[in-house]
């Protein structure tokens, strides 16, 4: 009774308090992290509960998979990025989620469901990947690729050495007939070029498994050197999912499985949703909760009304909008995106152009000042006087310039010297086919009125669609005379952009010395005398005039102000604020480590759905 | 009636045929093929799988012969661009959105355009009569994509009211506004020119003044004599133009980004997709055939006089 008197007393006494306290005291114990909140209000409540208000604990910003984001980010709800394509390869309606399976016919949002064994960084240097090493042997015949062990499928299963095996056999596959096998070719893979004809069968290709599941033994016909660049292109595909529903398993949300960075969370032809993955290891865990992909017919446009928060500048007239808006212009950055070469080139098998100082002539033609100055102007362009640009490994161009540079006097002199008459109009073909490509075709009409005012030929100018060019340069013999198409980066390697003019490159410069130049330095382990070999095959190339080349291309891309990241700030080859080549991918670290910053209150209020 | 339908249907299968040799033969045999690569050629070998696994190996008859057959059997093939998903699954999943997207422009655009039409017609040469003359004009010759682009450089990027992009029917109605509408302005234009002619034509006849000198009340000349007459020409404009609107806008589907058929009519093309390219014609064919057929039937019900004999 008594006992129930005292209970009753004490109750009273401390509603009494509770309600005469201020309400800052349990505001704040409620907002903060019970787990660190409660044991350090607890001793305060009982020595003073209504004087002493407790300083919320501020609960740790992370992210939808619990992974802690920098200082300087906006709350996880608002981790949501809206962004183009990355390259002009992905399509709207292509069903492909991986480079194994396609790289000319991906869907967008493509290659961020697994990781290749490398990756690339900021300025092109590869680091691991899915690969945490790669190991030669004493002649670089054989690769091991040692496979990191806490990767692996989203529905539990390992990803092992029998996923990229299996990758790997399905582009050997004549019945899959990969668009990218040349690539692959280049890898010198013992019995890939054999099982592409189906003289061997893809399983007996020259991928392996080594010492343990998680190890992946590549066996080459030749010594490549520089393999684990050429590993850009490895993000393997699961073997279980590829032999059940196909190479398109990524595209359906039924079938779907992921070792990447992100996860299918929405695919439609027009718009592919991309949510975190929640089991990949914390270094490899996005800061974004969703990424959403969609494909503007006007990308600038759309980024005007805030659709999207990362966009190419494209066309001439994208440029000229970047050019009469101060507020936009800052939110460009010129990237040297995959160091796009556009050059001019002949059909040396024949006269006129068989004849070198007619090149050479030619060659001194081309005023990159002056179409800097008026057609392309900065950003996006920069003169290219041979085929490595700078900032690419090896790139020599300083040296090389006074072979290809604009002297109308010395050309005359050479087309005098040459002997050679033209006496009928010559045609320039342009490869068409996208809105970046419409300048160059302006481009070639100053080169044409150049070579009319100095030599006297007369030059036409014409544009063609690019599967009728494309048919044209590749057949035997070339249909085109003279011509002018570009080229871009598929490795970081000297090898990749110099061997279009091997013998059995794309044009018909064949250059014995050349040739073997480029074949011999593949297989040179000493990285000097590799380097050395490359720099002779290029000087050939210029002076010998394999192509006149005429600029090198940046891809502009405007980013919104509040994205950053590691990867976004510039680095020393690309300079530029945003992601680069190879784009918003599982190749590059940009996709981990890029996040939406606090200022994004002052330009959304939400995130985009 | 019965015997004419069945005779156009049998002749209607005729011209498919002539249509998908005279297109797939043409497309076959434009330089570049559907795998010929933007950057560097694959080798021979790779090559030659390629034709193998898509039966391009051999001559363009042997593979349009085999293409027929397996279409009069509804198989339509695999585009080459969505591997794993047949032109049929592909046309389930899509052509609902083209639909959608046709039927809406046409439910403003046909009875707005006729309705406005009709009273230019009542009073010619006045400033309602310029106006909507205007807006049709300008909805018959200025293209579809320069609308499209003037509409959302305004819309979106300067008043950020519409969207620039997207079809949320659902989620975000204000996706439709501009593909709908944009979407109707030809057949808006185009019936507003027809149906404005045709009843100034229409009144001037001897049996409209009789009617109306007789005392017949305005709205029932108007609508029992006169829209009676000018059925004629409005259902000979509408047979194109409902097919056209059924099967999307090659250009407005990519413009705003629109998840239907439309924007294969030019992709496909481009990346020489011969399964895609042909099913797109055989279906514009097919609704072509019987949109026609269809107008040639309402023919007999607006105008009695007409009979259908072959």
């Amino acid at each position: 009774m008594y006992r129930k008197t005292i209970y009753l007393i004490l109750s009273g006494t401390l509603i009494l308090a509770a309600c005469a306290s201020p309400a800052p005291a349990p505001t704040a114990i409620a907002a903060a992290d019970a787990a660190t909140a409660a044991p350090a209000a607890a001793p305060e409540a009982t020595v003073a509960p209504t004087a002493v208000p407790v300083e919320p604990t501020a609960a740790p910003n992370v992210n939808s998979i619990g992974k802690l984001l920098p200082d300087d980010a906006a709350p996880s709800e608002q981790q949501v990025l809206v962004i183009t394509s990355d390259t002009q390869a992905a399509s709207e309606g292509a069903l492909f989620m991986d480079l194994t399976a396609s790289v000319y016919n991906r869907s967008l949002g493509d290659s961020l469901f697994s990781f290749s064994l490398i990756r690339l960084d900021k300025d092109y240097n590869v680091i691991p990947g899915l690969a945490e090493t790669y190991t030669p042997n004493a002649a670089a015949t054989e690769w091991t690729f040692k496979l990191r062990d806490d990767v692996n499928w989203s529905d539990g299963t390992q990803l092992t050495a029998a996923d990229v095996i299996a990758s790997f056999q399905h582009m050997a596959d004549p019945a899959t007939a990969y668009d990218f096998s040349w690539y692959i070719e280049e890898m010198k893979i013992k019995g890939y070029s054999e099982a592409l004809k189906g003289e061997v069968k893809p399983t007996e290709i020259g991928v392996r498994q080594g010492a343990t599941p998680k190890e992946v033994v590549f066996e080459l016909s030749t010594a490549i050197p520089f393999l684990p660049m050429l590993m850009l292109y490895s993000a393997p595909m699961q073997k279980a999912a590829l032999d059940k529903y196909g190479p398109t398993y990524g595209h359906d949300l039924k079938t779907t499985v992921s070792a990447g960075p992100y996860m299918l969370d929405e695919w439609s032809p027009t718009r592919v949703v991309v949510k975190a993955n929640p089991n990949m290891p914390d270094d490899l865990k996005p800061y974004l909760n969703k990424v959403i992909f969609i494909k503007p017919k006007s990308e600038l446009q759309a980024f005007q009304a805030g659709e999207v928060e990362r966009a190419r500048v494209g066309s001439g007239a994208d440029v000229q909008t970047i050019a009469a808006d101060p507020e936009l212009a800052k939110l460009a950055a010129q990237d040297p995106g995959d160091m796009r070469v556009h050059y001019f080139f002949f059909d040396d098998s024949k006269p006129p152009f068989n004849n070198l100082k007619v090149r050479q002539a030619f060659a001194h033609l081309f005023d990159r000042e002056a179409i800097m100055q008026t057609i392309l102007p900065a950003p996006a362009a920069n003169p290219a006087y041979s085929m490595l640009s700078p900032g690419f490994p090896g790139s020599n161009e300083e040296a090389l310039k006074s072979y290809q540079m604009y002297d109308p006097e010395l050309a005359k002199k050479l087309f005098a010297e040459s002997g050679v008459k033209i006496t009928s109009k010559l045609t320039l073909l342009v490869r068409g086919g996208s809105p970046i490509e419409e300048p160059l075709v302006a481009m070639a009409g100053v080169y044409a009125e150049a070579i009319k005012a100095n030599l006297g030929v007369d030059v036409e100018v014409q544009r063609q669609e690019s599967k009728v060019f494309m048919d044209a340069l590749n057949a035997e013999p070339t249909k085109i005379q003279f011509g002018m198409v570009s080229y871009g980066l598929d490795f970081m390697d000297q090898s990749n952009m110099l061997s279009v003019f091997r013998n059995d490159g794309r044009h018909n410069w064949n250059n014995d010395v050349y040739n073997d130049l480029i074949n011999n330095a593949l297989a040179e382990p000493d990285k000097a005398k590799r380097g050395q070999m490359y720099l002779d095959a290029e000087k050939l190339l210029v002076e010998e005039v394999g192509a006149v080349f005429a600029l090198q291309q940046f891809d502009v891309w405007v980013w919104k102000p509040y994205i950053s990241g590691v990867t976004f700030q510039p680095g020393k080859v690309n300079t530029a604020r945003g992601i680069g080549w190879p784009g918003f991918s599982s190749l590059d670290p940009g996709c981990i480590d890029t996040y939406i910053t606090k200022n994004v209150a002052d330009f959304r209020p939400e995130a985009p759905q | 009636m019965l015997r004419y339908i069945l005779l156009r249907l049998f002749g209607l299968l005729l011209v498919l045929l002539v249509v998908s040799f005279i297109t797939f033969g043409m497309l076959y045999n434009v330089p570049g093929g559907p795998f010929d690569q933007y950057e560097q050629p694959l080798s021979a070998a790779a090559l030659a799988n390629v034709k193998a696994k898509y039966n391009l190996d051999k001559p363009f008859y042997v593979v349009w012969a085999s293409y027929v057959a397996h279409a009069a059997r509804g198989d339509f093939g695999t585009s080459y661009s969505a591997e794993n998903k047949s032109i049929l699954e592909i046309f389930q999943q899509q052509w609902g959105t083209s639909v959608q997207l046709g039927l809406m422009a046409l439910a403003w655009s046909v009875p707005l355009g006729v309705t406005l039409g009709v009273v230019a017609a009542l009073r010619p040469n006045s400033a309602t009569d310029y106006l909507v003359r205007f807006v049709a004009i300008l909805g018959t010759t200025v293209p579809n994509f320069a609308i499209a682009v003037f509409m959302t450089f305004l819309l979106s990027v300067v008043w950020k009211l519409l969207p620039t992009g997207g079809w949320l029917p659902i989620k975000d109605p204000r996706t439709l506004v501009m593909p709908v509408f944009i979407f109707g302005i030809l057949p808006f234009g185009v019936l507003v020119r027809y149906a404005r002619n045709g009843i100034l034509e229409v009144f001037t006849q001897d049996y409209m003044r009789t009617a109306r000198a007789k005392g017949v009340p305005f709205v029932r000349v108007l609508f029992k004599h006169g829209l009676r007459n000018v059925l004629i020409p409005l259902i000979t404009v509408l047979a194109p133009i409902i097919p056209n609107a059924l099967t999307g806008s090659a250009i407005l589907e990519k413009i705003f980004r629109i998840n239907g058929i439309g924007r294969y009519f030019i992709d496909s093309i481009g990346q020489r997709d011969y399964p895609m390219v042909m099913a797109l014609v055989l279906i514009v064919t097919v609704l072509w055939g019987i949109s026609y057929l269809a107008g040639d039937v309402l023919y007999t019900v607006a105008d009695p006089r007409v009979r259908l004999r072959r």
